[in-house]
């Protein structure tokens, strides 16, 4: 985002892990999926979300 | 914050099947009835403005309008806007005198947008079909860019980051959530379409 000119970028909150049982809620996913995606995971689920926010400089 | 190499992952996908499996994948999304991803997001004052047609497809991964905090009069820009949760919970906060803007390239959704508009008789909002590399609006005509998931759809990160922005006006704000890792995906899950619309 620095490169493309955004200046006080920082990420906002926590950070939030993707687990399974959040990934549940999401139609998108049955849940033979999720237990596939799981085992390529090993189990533990290597996703975060987070939010982040750039400004634009004023002149 | 990362440069422009590390934001593009070694995706399988072209651009063409990139949108061919969000549009696949979006366009299928049928709400269950259940509204727990907006629960699990949103507080039960931010969600009161909304019909349940509206909670029941949220489908983001956080809540970027509670960090933009659009104020009245701004002009607010969603990428990627989905069923319209916070499009139109930017409507409701920019108020009669902003305007709220969800562009989006998957038609059905847009369409369940609109219908969600029209429910809460809100006039000051509009969807509008879109891509984020390449969008459809003037430079420096925005105060807000929000988006809630949907950046690392992009085959073009970069570019998109570079549109936000030109339509910023000097001052404005990107906010946004997205997911992210630690480490590497495996092949497998890199190879899989489920994996990379979710």
């Amino acid at each position: 985002m620095e490169k493309m000119g955004f200046v006080r970028v920082e990420v906002l909150g926590e950070q939030t892990t993707l687990d399974k049982r959040r990934l549940r809620l999401y139609p998108l996913f049955t849940e033979e999926f999720l237990d596939w995606l799981f085992d390529q995971f090993g189990g533990e689920s290597p996703i975060y979300t987070v939010h982040l926010r750039g400004m634009k400089p004023s002149p | 914050m990362a440069d422009e190499q590390s934001m593009e992952p070694a995706l399988r996908w072209s651009d063409q099947e990139a949108a061919r499996i969000i549009r696949e994948s979006y366009g299928a999304v049928v709400p269950g009835g259940s509204t727990g991803v907006a629960d699990s997001l949103y507080t039960a004052e931010e969600l009161a403005p909304l019909p349940a047609p509206v909670r029941e497809m949220a489908l983001g991964l956080g809540n970027p309008v509670r960090y933009a905090d659009p104020r009245p009069g701004e002009t607010v820009l969603d990428l990627g806007s989905g069923g319209g949760i916070d499009t139109l919970l930017s409507a409701v906060r920019v108020g009669p005198s902003g305007h709220a803007i969800g562009i989006d390239i998957t038609e059905a959704m847009l369409e369940k947008a609109r219908g969600h508009a029209a429910m809460m008789g809100l006039q000051n909002v509009e969807f509008t079909y879109g891509n984020m590399e390449s969008l459809p609006l003037t430079d420096k005509s925005v105060d807000v860019v929000i988006s809630n998931g949907v950046i690392n759809l992009s085959t073009k990160k970069g570019q998109v980051f570079r549109e936000c922005f030109r339509v910023l006006r000097p001052g404005g704000r990107l906010v946004f959530a997205d997911s992210v890792i630690n480490g590497c995906l495996p092949k497998e899950v890199l190879d899989s379409e489920a994996a990379y619309a979710g």
